[in-house]
């Protein structure tokens, strides 16, 4: 008996789903589930019974909350895939709109997060939700894996951080400049993040974003922690840019 | 006999049931009964039931223990019907059986709120097994009966319901010392923060009552074990340093029964003092006195000695160092040298000597100075390839005691504790003051040297540069840095004059003084009056052939000889020894106060400048300190404070950064941190983005579960306040102690220190409902943690930049002293009616 | 009144199908989008440095365009040119972005209804039957979006969402290495195309495609460079039955179309009020020629009413991923490729607004920001494509369903006929709700 999946848009850029497909194990995926539902790839549209429903995109709309609840009471298990769905996502830094999670609606049994996911993280997600196993993500920071990290923690918050990007865009110099970008004074999430990108961007030359969400709290937490800790400069102070990125805090009222 | 990990397993629990239904049961019927076809399960669980059964010729039966315990699993009806058993294999020995103590407070408690409504509440909470109820707990006639009752009920955890911890905790911890681990009581205060502060309101007082206790139950059930370390203790002790300081320590030490390592970087014990002419205000000459003193330690059995050796490594804690050592070659065995010194006369090489300030030349090699220890001749490590190429020494000697190829060596040594007295340093940046002692301007160890009997100039006071008495000398005093230290160069000044005018009756002399240092530090002056103390703002120093004159402030004084009086400055090796030995330094880079955490004293100088009498007194200070320390066998300690998860670390180094005290290091990549310097206010745990750290006693589990229990008491506004534990939950007692009245709608979350507030937990409190948070911490400038109370400042302050407006209404921050409970009560009263208003306006 | 509600399915996000009915007659069939995110409300009071990154989550799409048209208009605010490398960069993420999009929609949206519509299945193919098909077909075009998403990640670093496009150029210098690996890519990626478009024309091409999916000859706009077909740079071009009504360049665009304060809709200010059509098919009536005769040639093997049938855009995607695909080779035979530049540093704001306009995949797309005193953007317009499109999908979808109800008063199949309509115009929604 193959495992039934249902994969289902709420407020999303498909960016997500549009991973998935173009992930190599896709075919093979294809082959091996029953999709009940998807609205992407085929035209049966019911929300039936099924084993595993991936959720893409936040909650932004009255309406989405009764799906949401309908797929929980059919589903087995319900994972969140990307950032949007586990912590709210881009749209956070909204002012008008909603932009929730989805675990503030149902109970959830795992998160994939990314935005979008990486291929390699998402690939091995789904071969352990074949197998009927729990998702394994890493439970280390960004610092973890990065190779510019500095164990001299003396020089690397030394610096204010009055920057959100290198300032000077010397293709050559700023990707070979091997030093932590707080050590430069550039604003760089890497230490609330969850590790599991492989630090792309870190790589690239440009300072983690925070796009894999944060392992404890929230981010707006996480981000205050962090930078009342470190010598962060006047004119970033309120900049809800950094604070609401990726995710806002619901508090009640 | 852990009760609850046997009764974890359902096979076991039916043995035990089945021998209390049959009384005897064979071996071989057992197995049938239980359906078990090997023999080792079942001997593993009859093994595992240990004191609770036991056997006569054929068959099992109950022991009296077996028997309770069987009353005890009667009494838990889920655990008798069986539906319990899935939970019980789950959880196995972590099982809670909670026990909750009701205190009336004689009828301070039980006036107010009914005790029995209490009870009854309380008895409906899962983890509660069972509750009792003392008119006044506190009263030691309790104690027998508190035990028997936790016994019989087999608990583990207690709540206690009574007044603040602050007040009865350590008589609590007493009564159940052997019977229940002091992590797993927890108190409900319901005296101070609830029925002495809401008189007024009975009901509500209740009902926050009930609350508090089940908080206190909820919190106490998710204490996990805390791990006990024991160190066996070393009964040793490294000096680094062969001064006064280090061996006066060291024959304290080795009186006292302590072996004692005494290691020093020259060739010689004696250290600077051994080079002075004289101490002030005692008649001996300091050399004898030294000599004296290396006498005393030298015959100590228990004293060993490392000359020209240094520390290489570190490792191990306070109790049980491992240290070691690097003894650089004498290339003279001290074992065969007689000291005849025929080797120095046949020598013909020479080189200024160091112990003379350079003030004289010596051979290549050579002995420190006449009463140096171990009294046998040097040759430096520098100079070896050019004695190597001579050996004219190594053929004079009779006892061959000359070794022109020995290595330097490697010792270990194994001890408890470790002293670094190395003393100080003088000021040498003395360029302005065109020091040169050629030309008769010298600094302070250079003129001691001149007095000194086996000095240059055999204790004559004579220019270096012609040989000739001075007639007139000129000290300038205090050149140093630092304006703000206490210094001795007054004393000294007294001395000179002293030597000098025995001396030199004639001589005229002049003592400048720097009006700005004697300003800055508030210091005294010499009786101003008196024409050879001059006070300066200005002072220079200019050479017109051999002839000196000191322009202060305009007017000329020629001088035939200039004395610098230098001051102390932090040892240069400090730095360098920072990287092997783990201390701290003041703002000026002495050594800052000793700390047991890295099993590390400092004495003498090092720690700032003193004069000969404070070095001893501090030495004897510390030789208390460390005998006292090694007097155990072993050094056990509950640590109370972070418990580090590898797996979740990422390195981020944010903890390290948040760290009051230097307590934790990033050590080949991997956290480490100094359980005896941590002191557990959790600041670290605040910033940590992963879940690698946490508390172990107040964890953030624990906490998150007060607010959520909290949360459940429904009237608006409700108020959580975060309290530290030393002074905003003291000043809430206070307020309780005072019975002042403030409004039930508050809730007082205990945290061993502000800094451990982060943004997550305000988060999450007005995500529970709450619409006001309170953070309640130390004054600013007696924080218990240093600086911790600054780091949640920043959050609350970023915290409320970035919500903007409606948390700049509904987050304060104050700092109160414990003392101050009536201002307590008076922010709680105001913040409460702040809140009720901005919630009347939103509706 | 009454009001029939269905979902649309196999679309890029979520719409729905509205008709509206009075007394057994439909009013109207409208394309209903439910959701809006407000980008364009979000972007306000944001710092221009994180706009672009903020603009890709607009699509998962066509996410390299919304960050390279918003990159582009705020290097017009600072009055900086990106260097040769960094435009050649740009093209190539563009390309690779237009060839997993074209590909995924052609296999998974496209396909399966041109069956039903040419009468070879009673009913769309499901997943299954789609994916065991034809397997050659399958595995070449599981092969394309493989080969659009690798091209992608191999200049933009990531997949979706990219790390290298940062305002002021592309912020990555390509190695020896990753150009040959993506010579091979789009070698292969020609390959397969080429096979693909025969097996198209071979099933297709002897077909007259239904009436109900001719255009009501709307105005079609595009960029073109120089009367070339380009993508990034170029003016835009409004033209009618072959006939040029206007060229301008894009901070001209508010003459002809503009959108209101409410943002809502896009206003264009035509004489004859005809609908507008933008997209892959509009890119190819407003230019000549592609500029390759294969692709000419392969166009003209099918006749005129093919020509002017939405359904042909399909083919048209398949014709551009194949110019595309010579494209990028050509340009990773450009020397200034490997040519290490600069990336040009944004210090002085010369102006207040700016505007980037590139064609994304599903047409025109551009972006207008503008900034306050405190550098802090205040107003953003944003075209997107499929907002372009909608008056137009509603036009056809309106008169054919009225036509259809009509003839039979089978609601049911009016669904079933707006859905395809409605797939045949490949509606992004995640960029029309932006």
């Amino acid at each position: 008996m193959k495992p039934s999946f249902l994969i289902e848009s709420l407020t999303s850029c498909s960016g997500c789903i549009s991973t998935m497909i173009s992930l190599d194990i896709f075919p093979q995926f294809l082959d091996k589930v029953n999709l009940v539902r998807c609205s992407f790839m085929r035209d049966e549209n019911n929300i039936t019974e099924n084993d595993i429903a991936l959720i893409e995109g936040c909650v932004s709309e009255e309406k989405q909350i009764d799906i949401l609840k309908n797929i929980r009471s059919k589903s087995k298990r319900v994972i969140a895939l990307g950032t949007c769905a586990a912590f709210g996502g881009m749209l956070a830094l909204s002012t008008v709109k909603q932009a929730e999670p989805i675990s503030n609606y149902i109970e959830i049994d795992g998160i994939i997060p990314g935005c979008p996911p990486p291929s390699k993280l998402l690939g091995n997600c789904i071969i352990r939700l074949l197998e009927n196993k729990d998702i394994v993500l890493p439970e280390k920071n960004v610092c973890a894996d990065c190779e510019f990290r500095t164990d001299d923690i003396e020089k690397k918050f030394k610096r204010r951080i009055n920057a959100i990007m290198p300032k000077n865009y010397n293709v050559d110099s700023e990707i070979e400049d091997k030093r932590c970008f707080l050590e430069r004074g550039i604003l760089c999430l890497g230490p609330i993040t969850r590790d599991g990108c492989e630090c792309k961007c870190i790589k690239f030359g440009l300072p983690c974003d925070g796009c894999m969400g944060p392992i404890k709290n929230d981010f707006t937490s996480n981000t205050i922690n962090f930078l009342s800790t470190v010598n962060l400069a006047k004119g970033l102070r309120k900049y809800k840019g950094i604070f609401y990125r990726y995710s806002k805090p619901k508090t009640k009222r | 006999m852990d009760i609850y990990s046997i009764l974890a397993h359902p096979f076991r629990r039916k043995i035990l049931l089945l021998l209390d239904k049959e009384s005897y049961i064979a071996y071989t019927d057992l197995m049938d009964r239980l359906g078990l076809e090997t023999t080792g399960q079942l001997n593993f669980h009859l093994k595992k039931l240990g004191t609770l059964i036991n056997k006569d010729k054929k068959s099992y039966f109950l022991t009296e223990d077996g028997k309770r315990v069987i009353n005890l699993m009667n009494i838990d009806k889920k655990i008798l019907a069986g539906e319990d058993i899935e939970y019980l294999d789950k959880v196995g020995s972590e099982i809670n059986r909670v026990g909750v103590i009701i205190c009336k407070c004689n009828t301070e408690i039980s006036n107010l709120i009914s005790i029995n409504a209490l009870e009854n509440y309380l008895k409906r909470i899962p983890n509660v097994v069972t509750v009792k109820i003392f008119d006044n707990l506190c009263q030691e006639k309790n104690m027998e009966q508190i035990t028997k009752w936790s016994k019989d009920n087999y608990l583990n955890k207690i709540v206690i319901a009574a007044c603040s911890p602050k007040t009865h905790l350590h008589i609590f911890e007493r009564i159940f010392d052997g019977v229940i681990d002091k992590v797993n009581i927890e108190i409900a205060n319901i005296r101070e923060q609830c029925c002495w502060v809401h008189q007024k309101e009975p009901t509500l007082a209740l009902k926050k009552a009930q609350i508090l206790i089940e908080a206190a139950v909820e919190r106490v059930a998710l204490q996990k074990d805390v791990q006990v370390k024991t160190v066996k203790i070393e009964k040793s002790c490294a000096i680094l340093g062969g001064g006064i300081a280090g061996m006066t320590l060291a024959s304290s030490l080795a009186k006292a029964g302590i072996k004692v390592y005494l290691i020093e970087k020259s060739p010689t014990l004696g250290g600077k003092i051994a080079r002075w002419s004289k101490i002030y205000g005692m008649g001996d000459c300091s050399i004898c006195l030294m000599s004296e003193m290396i006498g005393e330690v030298v015959k100590e059995k228990n004293v060993e000695i490392y000359t020209n050796t240094e520390i290489e490594k570190v490792s191990g804690e306070v109790g049980n160092f491992s240290i070691d050592l690097i003894k650089k070659p004498r290339y003279i065995d001290e074992k065969k040298c007689t000291g005849c010194k025929r080797c120095i006369e046949i020598c013909s090489i020479e080189k200024s000597n160091q112990y003379e300030f350079g003030l004289t030349a010596r051979k290549l090699i050579y002995i420190p100075y006449v009463q140096s220890y171990p009294y046998a001749p040097v040759i430096d490590q520098e100079d070896i390839e050019t004695c190597r190429q001579c050996r004219i020494c190594e053929r004079a000697c009779n006892n061959n005691a000359i070794d022109l190829d020995q290595k330097l060596e490697n010792i270990r040594i194994r001890v408890g504790t470790k002293v670094i007295a190395i003393g100080a340093d003088f000021y040498s940046d003395l360029k302005s003051y065109k020091y040169n002692p050629q030309n008769d301007i010298i600094t302070t160890p250079e003129f001691e040297r001149i007095l000194s009997a086996d000095g240059p100039t055999e204790g004559k006071i004579l220019k270096l540069s012609d040989g000739k008495p001075p007639k007139t000398i000129s000290i300038i005093q205090c050149l140093g840095p630092f304006d703000d230290l206490p210094e001795h160069c007054s004393t000294l000044a007294l001395k000179y004059l002293e030597s000098i005018y025995l001396q030199i009756p004639d001589c005229k002399l002049n003592i400048f003084f720097d009006l700005n240092k004697i300003r800055k530090s508030n210091g005294f002056m010499l009786d101003p009056s008196d024409e050879k103390f001059h006070y300066y703002d200005n002072i220079e120093i200019i050479e017109k052939g051999n002839k000196k004159i000191i322009i202060s402030d305009s007017e000329q004084y020629p001088s035939d000889m200039i004395v610098l009086n230098v001051n102390f400055v932090p040892n240069k090796d400090l730095k360098e020894l920072r990287k092997t030995l783990d201390f701290t330094l003041d703002d000026h880079g002495f050594m800052s106060e000793e700390t047991l955490a890295s099993g590390i004293f400092g004495v003498g100088s090092i720690k700032g400048p003193l004069d000969y009498n404070s070095v001893i007194s501090s030495s004897n200070d510390i030789a208390i300190k460390i005998i006292s320390l090694l007097s155990t066998d072993y050094l056990i300690t509950e640590f109370s404070g972070i418990e580090i998860k590898e797996e979740n670390c990422g390195l981020c180094g944010l903890c390290i950064l948040s760290c009051p005290y230097n307590a934790i290091t990033i050590e080949a990549d991997k956290i480490t941190i100094d359980k005896f310097k941590c002191k557990g206010c959790g600041t670290c745990v605040s910033v940590c983005p992963t879940n690698a750290l946490d508390l172990n006693i107040d964890t953030t589990e624990k906490i998150l579960k007060s607010i959520e229990v909290y949360s459940k008491f429904n009237l608006k506004p409700k108020i959580v306040a975060f309290c530290c534990r030393s002074c905003g939950y003291g000043a809430a007692d206070e307020a309780g102690l005072k019975k002042l009245s403030y409004n039930p709608n508050i809730f007082i979350i205990k945290v061993p220190c502000t800094g451990r507030v982060d943004a997550s937990l305000i988060f999450k409190s007005f995500k529970f409902g709450f619409d006001g948070v309170m953070i309640i911490g130390c004054r600013k400038d007696s924080c218990r943690f240093i600086n911790s109370v600054d780091q949640v400042k920043q959050k609350v302050k970023l915290l409320r930049e970035v919500l903007g407006p409606i948390a700049e209404k509904r987050i304060i921050r104050k700092s109160l002293s414990a003392v101050e409970g009536n201002k307590f009560a008076e922010i709680v009263n105001s913040f409460y009616q702040r809140l009720s208003e901005e919630i009347k306006n939103e509706t | 009144m009454k009001k029939v509600v269905d979902v649309c399915t196999r679309v890029e996000g979520h719409g729905n199908i509205k008709i509206l009915l009075q007394k057994d007659e439909i009013t109207s069939v409208n394309f209903d989008l439910e959701i809006f995110r407000g980008f364009e409300n979000l972007l306000i009071d944001k710092r221009l440095i994180d706009v672009p990154r903020i603009a890709s989550r607009i699509c998962g799409l066509c996410h390299a365009s919304q960050t390279i048209a918003s990159c582009k208009a705020i290097e017009s605010m600072y009055e900086i040119e990106p260097s040769l490398q960094s435009v050649l960069l740009r093209r190539l993420l563009m390309i690779g972005e237009l060839i997993k999009s074209h590909s995924m929609h052609f296999f998974f949206q496209a396909f399966p209804d041109l069956f039903v519509i040419l009468d070879k299945q009673p009913k769309p193919l499901s997943l299954n039957e789609l994916v065991h098909f034809d397997s050659k077909l399958t595995s070449n075009m599981y092969e394309l979006i493989k080969i659009g998403n690798e091209i992608v990640n191999l200049f933009g670093g990531k997949s979706v969402h990219l790390i290298t496009p940062i305002i002021g150029g592309i912020f990555f210098s390509p190695l020896k290495k990753e150009i040959n690996l993506a010579r091979r890519y789009l070698q292969n990626s020609i390959n397969n195309l080429k096979w693909v478009i025969e097996r198209f024309i071979e099933i297709f091409s002897q077909f007259d495609p239904p009436v109900v999916y001719s255009l009501p000859n709307p105005a079609y706009m595009g960029m073109h460079n120089d009367e070339k077909f380009d993508r990034y740079s170029g003016i835009l071009r409004l033209a009618q039955n072959n006939k040029i009504i206007a060229d301008f360049p894009v901070y001209k665009h508010s003459q002809y179309f503009d959108k209101q304060e409410d943002l809502h809709g896009i206003d264009f200010y035509l004489k004859n009020d005809q609908n507008i059509l933008v997209g892959p098919l509009a890119r190819n009536k407003i230019i000549k020629d592609y500029g390759i005769d294969e692709l000419q040639s392969y166009i003209g093997l099918f006749n005129k009413e093919w020509q002017n049938s939405i359904l042909f855009s399909n083919f048209i995607r398949l014709i551009e991923m194949l110019f595309f695909s010579y494209e990028g080779l050509s340009i990773l035979d450009e020397a200034e490729l490997i040519q290490k530049n600069d990336i040009s540093p944004i210090n002085f704001l010369k102006n207040n607004e700016g505007i980037g306009m590139v064609e994304a995949p599903r047409g025109t797309l551009i972006h207008y920001y503008h900034v306050n005193k405190k550098r802090l953007i205040d107003k953003v317009k944003l075209f997107v494509a499929t907002e372009i499109n909608l008056p137009i999908i509603d036009e056809i979808l309106t008169t054919q369903s009225q036509e259809l109800y009509e003839r039979t008063g089978d609601l049911n199949q009016i669904k079933k006929q707006a859905q395809m309509i409605i797939r045949s115009f490949d509606p992004c929604i995640s960029c029309a709700t932006h």
